[in-house]
């Protein structure tokens, strides 16, 4: 098989799989810079589905250091494995094998002097470079470390881009925050996200394997990690020399406060050490609350407990029982205040509809794990994850459908409202969650949860059937893939669905709700959508000026055939379909709009014809009306013919008196 | 208003005298019309329209027929005797009855020649709308016709 050339800079070799280096999310080959030597590369085949953090790709742009395998471009590339476009990263291949080859490998413990020199002094300065551009690396595991060379001193940090942040990692290496959440909605999280995962990350590689190779029930596994705590769970039985168990409490703790930052870890590693406090659990009540048929002691096991138990937490919230756990033996008031704040007072919520229990069990549960991952009808995202998971989920109807509910619940407002300070990028999110959920309801193309998916996911490619194999993630691209479609002897019934719409709607500043609009409504004109349809993908074409596309335009013309029939005048009729083939070769979709959709000449013919009718109808009644008189005709002669009799006579007889009385006067 | 009808009744009676004294005096005259004019008298009898059309065609043919016997009569001998040789000629006959007979003639042959010249000119007219009716459906489809218009129930929004 040939190479793959990327943007003519890569040439990736499709016959030399480097599987030692793929991830989860992708494969990889062997890849060599067309330019200028930047040492050894590979490129990762991606798999088309899994959203991409292409925002962090441009973020870690001139990202300094040896200890992290670094992406240095992206694309999109014909794929002749799968027979389709798939995106492409391309990444600086580690020198060195990975560190573990799956989660379920097992390897030599590392020593101390190992760890620390070798992993965690870069490890730290690396997150702190992370820290440093507002990034987190959310993708740090056993199984995503390198070593940077063949003498296995050095270990580095795997990429981190290929996939949504925490889509990866099993839940052992995910804080209580973001493991809360579905895989896909994990969310970016904060630097302590990923000091959690550095620190379950160290304990593998003390212990030489995974701490917790098997979890039975992820349900029962998070209960027991929130009320006794991630370090217990996760460290369990595991012989830890006491050096390291300072590090693994500060970084394993659950308390965000109690957590090291990156300052603590680094004085460690430089040499500090303080003995190792016990593990911060949270505050119980004074008793228990039954939710689901399990004692819950603190706020976080309840609101697991709610979120979980939905169906029936309604009833458990209403209840008085709920009331004066709350007030009385949990005793806390800023939970108090959270409460009143997301649902209100206890009147408020005990006079709650039960048409209403999913958001307002959504909001309490919000109330009382602020931290965690918005929860509503069994759905579990970060406001970040939202548009991942809908991406990867979008094809499955039950999960499209938790989404899209979370999204109209309008219980965003009580997130935003309960949270302190909240980063640029998540109010940027949540702007965007708040001008889609209006349109999720609009039935048209253009909007419904198709276009929440490409406003939440401003780099995610267009799903649409008839074009997701080309992978296009630009609406400049939407002409050049639509005309590889026309190509095709099998055409979809119109060049533009809902996704189609949608992801213009969403990616396109030059196509707005004006423009997609029409589409929603039908009128009785022949062709009527497939004219809408030439409207906006004209706009498109002269918008991005990316070149003629034939095959469209005589798809286009097939499409809008009724409406040149639909022409009166067939003289005109014929005249316009000549101009709509020339048009049509041409390849620009204006010059066939301009043909179709000058309502002047519509106009007129209309007019004209309604003339004809009634010129033809007039004609018939006037022949009508001579057949009759013809009929009539010995009637109608009877009378004039002997008015003319009459009239000859007297003309006669004048002329002939006249002459006769001349003559004889003479 | 007794005034004005009581005047009227007299121009009645004076142009009754007038006449009256013009057929004493001329009675030769009245003797030839009236029996010179019988085909006449005929038509009139016979016609039943309103317009006496028929009365008209007769009468004017007939009265040219008789024309030369009046002139006759004026010119030579105003006299019953001259009156009656003139009937005594059958000539004189065959000229007043021939005439009449031509009123006669031209008043039954004139309908059956603007019979023919009407059906002539509508059938022109009919076939000119026909060509019209022709050049619409050559120009606009059948549709134009109301026969089998798919088309107008189409192009309603159009």
């Amino acid at each position: 098989m040939a190479p793959v050339i990327l943007k003519e800079l890569f040439e990736i070799d499709d016959s030399v799989p480097l599987a030692g280096y793929d991830s989860p999310s992708g494969k990889a080959y062997a890849c060599k810079n067309l330019g200028e030597p930047q040492g050894d590369l590979m490129a990762m085949i991606c798999e088309p589905s899994i959203p991409m953090r292409m925002d962090q790709i441009t973020a870690l742009d001139g990202f300094p250091g040896t200890v992290l395998v670094k992406c240095i471009d992206s694309g999109v590339v014909n794929w002749a494995t799968s027979g389709r476009r798939q995106p492409v990263l391309i990444f600086e291949k580690p020198a060195g094998s990975r560190v573990f080859e799956t989660m379920e490998s097992v390897i030599t413990p590392l020593t101390d002097d190992q760890i620390i020199t070798g992993f965690l002094t870069p490890a730290v300065a690396t997150l702190r470079e992370f820290a440093t551009r507002g990034l987190t690396h959310r993708n740090i595991r056993p199984s995503n470390l390198f070593y940077s060379d063949d003498s296995a001193r050095l270990i580095m940090l795997g990429e981190c881009v290929s996939a949504p942040p925490g889509y990866n990692q099993p839940l052992i290496f995910e804080s209580l925050e973001c493991g809360l959440a579905v895989e896909m909605g994990r969310g970016v999280g904060t630097p302590a996200d990923d000091l959690f995962a550095l620190g379950v990350t160290l304990l593998s590689l003390l212990i030489g394997r995974n701490p917790v190779p098997q979890i039975e029930d992820p349900y029962s596994f998070m209960l027991n990690r929130i009320n006794t705590g991630s370090y217990a769970n996760i460290v369990g039985n595991h012989r830890i020399q006491m050096n390291m168990m300072e590090l693994l409490r500060g970084l394993l703790t659950d308390d965000l406060a109690e957590r090291w930052p990156l300052a603590d870890v680094q004085l460690w590693v430089s040499g500090r050490r303080l003995t190792p406090k016990q593990v911060k659990l949270p505050a119980k009540a004074a008793r228990p609350i039954p939710i689901g048929g399990f004692e819950h002691e603190n706020v976080r096991s309840a609101a697991h407990g709610l979120s979980l138990n939905w169906p029936i937490a309604g009833d458990v919230i209403r209840g008085q029982d709920f009331d004066t756990w709350i007030r009385r033996s949990l005793n806390d008031e800023v939970i108090l205040n959270n409460l009143n704040k997301a649902a209100g007072t206890a009147q408020a919520i005990q006079s709650s509809p039960r048409a209403d229990d999913a958001r307002l069990v959504a909001k309490v549960v919000m109330a009382l794990d602020a931290s965690g991952p918005i929860r509503h009808k069994g759905f579990a995202s970060h406001i970040d994850g939202i548009g991942p998971t809908l991406a990867v989920v979008f094809q499955d109807d039950i999960l499209r459908k938790q989404v899209e509910d979370l999204i109209t619940s309008g219980i965003l407002k009580q997130w935003l409202a309960l949270q302190g300070r909240v980063k640029t990028e998540l109010m940027n999110i949540y702007g965007t969650l708040e001008k889609i959920q209006p349109m999720v309801a609009l039935p048209g193309p253009g909007f419904g949860i198709e276009r929440c998916l490409y406003e939440l996911n401003p780099y995610g490619h267009c799903i649409s059937p008839m074009i997701e194999h080309l992978y296009i993630t630009q609406t400049s691209e939407l002409i050049p893939a639509l005309e590889a479609v026309a190509h095709d002897e099998n055409l979809p019934p119109m060049p533009i669905d809902r996704h189609i719409a949608a992801f213009l709607a969403a990616h396109s500043e030059h196509i707005d709700e004006r423009i997609l609009r029409p589409l929603t409504h039908k009128d009785n004109r022949p062709a009527d959508e497939a004219l809408k349809v030439m409207r906006i993908l004209a706009r498109v074409q002269s918008v991005y000026s990316n070149g003629s596309a034939p095959n469209l335009c005589l798809w286009l013309k097939d499409l809008t055939q009724p409406a040149v029939d639909a022409f009166n005048n067939i003289r005109l009729r014929e005249q316009i379909e000549r101009q709509v083939v020339q048009a049509s070769e041409t390849g620009f979709i204006v010059a066939l709009m301009r043909i179709l959709d000058d309502n002047k000449v519509i106009d007129l013919d209309k007019e004209n014809y309604r003339k004809a009718q009634q010129e033809y109808k007039q004609c018939s009644a006037q022949i009508h009306r001579m057949d009759i008189g013809l009929e009539q005709k010995e009637n109608l002669a009877g009378e004039l013919g002997e008015q003319v009799a009459a009239v000859i006579s007297g003309v006669i007889g004048s002329i002939g008196a006249t002459v006769f009385v001349m003559l004889y006067l003479v | 208003m007794a005034t004005s009808s009581a005047s009227a009744s007299s121009t009645k009676a004076i142009i009754i005298l007038i006449i009256v004294g013009l057929l004493v005096f001329t009675l030769p005259t009245v003797l030839v019309l009236m029996a010179g004019m019988i085909p006449s008298f005929i038509a009139y009898a016979t016609d039943r329209r309103r317009e006496k059309y028929k009365t008209l065609s007769v009468g004017c043919m007939n009265f040219l027929g008789l024309l030369p016997l009046l002139t006759m009569l004026w010119t030579k001998d105003h006299s019953f005797d001259m009156a009656f040789s003139l009937f005594a000629d059958p000539f004189s006959w065959l000229m007043v009855l021939g005439a009449a007979a031509a009123g006669w003639t031209i008043f039954l042959i004139a309908p059956s020649v603007v019979a023919m010249f009407l059906s002539a000119r509508i059938e022109l007219s009919v076939d000119r709308l026909k060509r019209r009716q022709n050049k619409l459906i050559e120009e606009w489809g059948d549709g134009v016709s109301g026969n089998n218009d798919t088309r107008s129930n189409t192009d309603n929004g159009g």
